[in-house]
């Protein structure tokens, strides 16, 4: 009898580490999100999470909704951005309908539905209040961003009521502070938010950054982001100074607009081995996890190898 | 995501960090430039945030309307009022009145292509199909050109042309070419300028970006009705090669420096830069100081109070390179260098430009202003004869000028600033609420203080002044040519007298409020915490005073009397902010908080010991028990008193305000953790041990969640 209890408690742990083992080495996926204001891709086979909606709030409620010239993929998320200025001025149940009205109105066939919110102490309330009530009349997925410093501090900024969260694993810092180093990713900045993601509660994806851009700033002060800008662009008409900031020799139009001589540009990208790094940082952390990768945009899509770079992570 | 906030925050000049109630970052508390007469130069808030571009366009609207109207009754010979002519022009109404066949004609052809170039229609598919196909419009539109007599008529059909030829891509500058010789008419026209903004635009269409961008430009002109598009246009000259083609299109000096003006007009422009390539090309245009005099005015952030932005001009870098000028008109380059000198705190120099401003300019009021501002800030000090004198030189200058308000409420900011220097807190209160005295943000000792002020003769012009302006705002009236409070103040002095329990004096206090209803009986107490259930509206405020004074008297005649001291108690604590009736001590009551900490001590310490009384003198049980409970309920409220939080008052910043943290506080479980841990809660205890038997006891323990949290956490 007891040796049948023994060869069964092995063959139990056997299958029990086999089954952790085979869940663990699943492979990693990849998506991308799409946040301009018009959609027009067409073919594409990636997971797309979609900004369809723009909600902000200055003397009352606007949205922009993103126009598609191009009916989305099936299963694609429709993602909204709602600024926390609409939350702190606009009760949850007009933010819902609203929300609602607009995904009937473009018909959308989707499954999961993702808000996209920096909420603050002062909104949270509202803001909780609005994913429990889209949850309960579209009785849908629903899944919220959340940033580092929202896992750190959980107890304080609350855990959104929703199936899983994404954790933006970008724009960490401030972008307008002239000493800045790289206010996309900054995998020191990151270390200083690596706690409590053993107890957060909520299931996480991560979404990583791969665009880059530049600040512009004049006496210290920031006055101007050029998106999309890539180092070759500084060949002309800039000095090169340290910590990818860059002087204006003369002033020029760039990039479309007209830029002074003595102006300083600080470029900011989202290099591979940072990513990679940042990758790893979140797989090391985060116990409570899918294993699904967003990549933010779809139109940085073939800036690195992203399968190459995600091969191999477990 | 957050990436779409920096974007949107950077693009629009950070004004999305404006406040939520609508304030912006680039407006200005105080302006002291008197108005010009140039396209956006009055406008000190950024010109390209949403607000500021959908203001702009309204006010286009509706001046183009007016002096579209204007016209229309010229050729209409003034026989129709003007809201006739709108009801024909705008909704074509009563055309029949008309009797030129030819306008008639032109007025309905204006609506039915009107609905293919405008997007103030709203079309339902079924009526989108019945329009009249846009191709025969444009060619009507053309044979109208040729067909009608009058000139006036024909100008117009060109517009509609262009308009719909350019709307749907139909080539407008066909039409343009062969018909722009109707524009050479001597008489001014808004159709000559719409025609203007539609070829500019047709070009920029066609890729002739340039061109397009050069014809804009020719509206920038405050003349010209449509003189917003020159610069909302402008943004379609992205690179050098552009820039230098469109300084080749300029024909004279006037169009090549205006090209920098509009460049400068961009919030991120460096406008030293454009100012020195004006300068280079003619010192003496108009728009160097055009460019100058929107610095200066966008300089005046200077003289915001608000702290929260701070905001650095390198002022110095402008004074040197403004030194360096030397132009025929230096009106403007004083009067900034000596705003600039000012800013920097070099008086002295400020004052010697001002010196010379006063000498070519002695009556302009801008300089005059500007003399002002620098008094105000060369004050050391205030008494009655510094009063009298800054009340003449202000009252001299706010004679229905643009900068009247900034000038007068300036003058506040500076006389407050002074009366804290010298600790005068009384009349720094008064400046800081020059414009609106709030009651809500007096004590009772600010309110005697003001009292006394209000009825004292006055010693300056100032103080006066203070007099009128809350005169104005219905907080004082005259009674034989004396001040006196208004209801709104004799209300406050009211509510301020019985939350100091100062009962006898509410009494004599002559307002009609007395006579209202209490909502709730104050003498009542019951399971609720704050009492609020029973009878309502039985009471005037007048005869709960009388009440409880009388009371008051019978407690003194027999101190043992527990139902006098039940009573007595009850109305304490009714009339904190636990109770039911706190309405009467308070004009603006918060939900979550109250600025009167010591006050609302001294009510539930009295109130607890008038129970403690009651409960030694009261003989039977369940009496016994409903006193304990009440003074479980002091109790607990005395706790929420202890260990408020401490903030500053929404009224009167001089004054606290303490928030409770029971209340709101999403896990109360906590707040009685404190509670038990800091020994409060006896009264529960002893309603346990001594009254859980009472039938009072069963009812409290079905319905007093205090008491079953206290317990269970316990």
């Amino acid at each position: 009898m007891k040796k049948t209890i023994i060869l069964l408690s092995t063959l139990f742990l056997i299958i029990i580490l086999y089954f952790n083992q085979t869940k663990k080495t699943e492979p990693l996926t990849i998506s991308f999100y799409h946040w301009e204001n018009n959609y027009n891709q067409k073919d594409l086979k990636d997971k797309m999470y979609i900004k369809v909606l723009d909600i902000a709030y200055s003397t009352k409620m606007e949205a922009i909704s993103t126009t598609f010239t191009i009916k989305p993929n099936k299963n694609f998320i429709p993602t909204i951005y709602i600024t926390n200025e609409t939350l702190k001025n606009v009760d949850y149940s007009l933010i819902s309908n609203l929300i609602i009205k607009k995904l009937e109105l473009n018909h959308f066939d989707f499954d999961e539905l993702q808000i996209d919110c920096d909420w603050s102490e002062s909104s949270k309330s509202n803001y909780f209040n609005l994913l429990k009530d889209l949850k309960e009349k579209l009785n849908k997925t629903i899944s919220a961003t959340i940033r580092l410093h929202q896992i750190k501090y959980y107890t304080k900024t609350g855990i959104p009521p929703v199936d899983y969260g994404v954790l933006m694993y970008y724009n960490m810092s401030n972008i307008t502070d002239f000493d800045t180093k790289n206010s996309i990713l900054d995998n020191e900045i990151a270390k200083k938010y690596h706690y409590n993601f053993d107890s957060y509660p909520l299931k996480l994806k991560l979404a990583l950054p791969l665009y880059s851009q530049a600040i512009q700033f004049r006496d210290d002060k920031a006055l101007d982001i050029f998106e999309g800008v890539v180092k070759s662009d500084f060949d002309e008409n800039f000095k090169e100074l340290t910590n990818n900031k860059y002087e204006v020799i003369k002033s020029t139009y760039f990039k479309g607009k007209y830029i002074y001589k003595d102006d300083i540009f600080r470029f900011e990208d989202s290099n591979e081995d940072d990513i990679k790094i940042a990758l790893n940082d979140f797989l090391e952390l985060s116990k409570n996890r899918f294993n699904e990768i967003i990549f933010y945009t779809l139109k940085y899509k073939n800036k690195y190898n992203l399968e190459e770079l995600i091969k191999e992570k477990k | 995501m957050i990436l779409k906030t920096f974007v949107l925050s950077l693009a629009l000049n950070i004004s999305l960090l404006a406040c939520a109630d609508g304030w912006d970052y680039n407006q200005k508390e105080f302006i002291f430039l008197e108005k010009r007469e140039q396209p956006f130069s009055n406008i000190s808030e950024e010109i390209k945030s949403p607000n500021i571009y959908n203001t702009i366009y309204w006010n286009y609207e509706e001046k183009s309307k007016e002096k579209n109207i204007q016209e229309w009754s010229i050729q209409l010979n003034n026989s129709f009022s003007k809201k006739q002519i709108e009801d024909f022009v705008y909704k074509r109404l009563n055309l029949e009145l008309i009797k030129d066949k030819e306008i008639q004609d032109y007025l309905i052809f204006v609506k039915e292509q009107e609905e293919h170039v405008t997007y103030n229609y709203f079309l339902s598919e079924e009526e989108k199909k019945k329009l009249k196909d846009y191709n025969l419009l444009l060619k009507e539109a053309i044979s109208k050109i040729e067909e009608v007599k009058s000139s006036y008529l024909k100008l117009r059909y060109f517009y509609l042309a262009l308009r719909i030829a350019h709307y749907k891509e139909k080539e407008p500058l066909k039409i343009y070419e062969k018909y722009k010789y109707l524009l050479d008419v001597k008489e001014p026209t808004i159709v000559k300028d719409w025609i203007q903004g539609l070829y500019a635009g047709a070009l920029v269409k066609n890729k002739q970006t340039v061109a397009g961008v050069y014809q804009f430009t020719k509206l920038f002109d405050e003349k010209i009705i449509n003189w917003h598009l020159s610069y909302y246009n402008f943004h379609h000259i992205k690179t050098n090669e552009q820039w230098n083609e469109l300084l080749k299109l300029a024909v004279n000096n006037d169009e090549k420096t205006k090209l920098y003006a509009i460049r400068a007009l961009n919030e991120n422009s460096n406008i030293l830069e454009e100012l020195q390539n004006i300068y280079a090309i003619d010192k003496n245009s108009k728009w160097f100081d055009f460019v100058l005099y929107r610095k200066l005015l966008n300089t005046q952030h200077f003289f915001d109070q608000n702290p929260q932005f701070e905001r650095t001009f390198p002022y110095k870098k402008y004074i040197d390179y403004l030194k360096t000028i030397n132009k025929n008109d230096m009106y403007l380059v004083d009067l900034s260098l000596a705003y600039f000198n000012l800013y920097e705190k070099n008086y002295s120099e400020a004052t010697q430009i001002l010196e010379k401003l006063q000498k070519s300019h002695e009556k302009n009021h801008e300089v005059q202003t500007l003399s002002y501002i620098l008094y105000l800030h060369s004050l050391e000090k205030i008494n009655s004869q510094i009063e009298n004198d800054v009340f003449e030189k202000m009252n001299n200058l706010i004679k229905n000028e643009d900068t009247s308000t900034s000038i007068h409420d300036y003058t506040f900011v500076i006389l407050e600033k002074l009366y804290l220097k010298q600790n005068d807190k009384f009349k720094a209160f008064l400046a800081q609420n020059i414009n609106y005295l709030n009651e809500a943000a007096f004590d009772l000792e600010l309110l005697e203080k003001f009292k006394k002020f209000i009825e004292e003769p006055k010693k300056s012009k100032i103080e006066e002044h203070f007099a009128n302006k809350y005169l104005n705002q219905t907080m004082l009236k005259k009674v034989d040519n004396n001040f006196v409070l208004d209801e709104k103040l004799q209300i406050a002095n009211l509510k301020l007298l019985i939350n100091n329990l100062k009962f006898e004096e509410a009494l004599k206090i002559n307002s009609s409020f007395l006579n209202e209803k209490i909502q709730f009986n104050p003498f009542n107490s019951s399971i609720k915490g704050n009492n609020r259930n029973g009878k309502q509206e039985v009471n005037t405020i007048k005869e709960f005073l009388e009440k409880t004074i009388q009371i008051k008297n019978e407690l003194i005649k027999n101190p043992k009397s527990a139902m006098d001291n039940y009573l007595y108690a009850n109305a304490l604590y009714n009339l904190s902010y636990f109770g039911n009736s706190n309405i009467l001590t308070t004009v603006y009551r918060s939900v979550y908080s109250f600025n009167d900490k010591e006050l609302q001590k001294e009510k539930i310490d009295l109130a607890i010991n008038y129970y403690n009384k009651a409960l030694e003198e009261a003989t039977e049980k369940e009496f016994k028990a409903k006193i304990t409970y009440s003074l479980a309920k002091a109790e607990l409220a005395l706790f929420d008193i202890n260990y408020s939080n401490k903030t500053q008052d929404y009224y009167n910043n001089e004054l606290s305000r303490y928030e409770l943290e029971r209340y709101g506080y999403y896990d109360n479980n906590k707040v009685f953790n404190k509670y038990i841990q800091n020994n409060f809660g006896k009264y529960f205890d002893i309603l346990k041990k001594d009254y859980s038997n009472t039938k009072y006891y069963k009812e409290l323990i079905r319905e007093c969640a205090n008491l079953r949290i206290y317990q269970k956490q316990k």
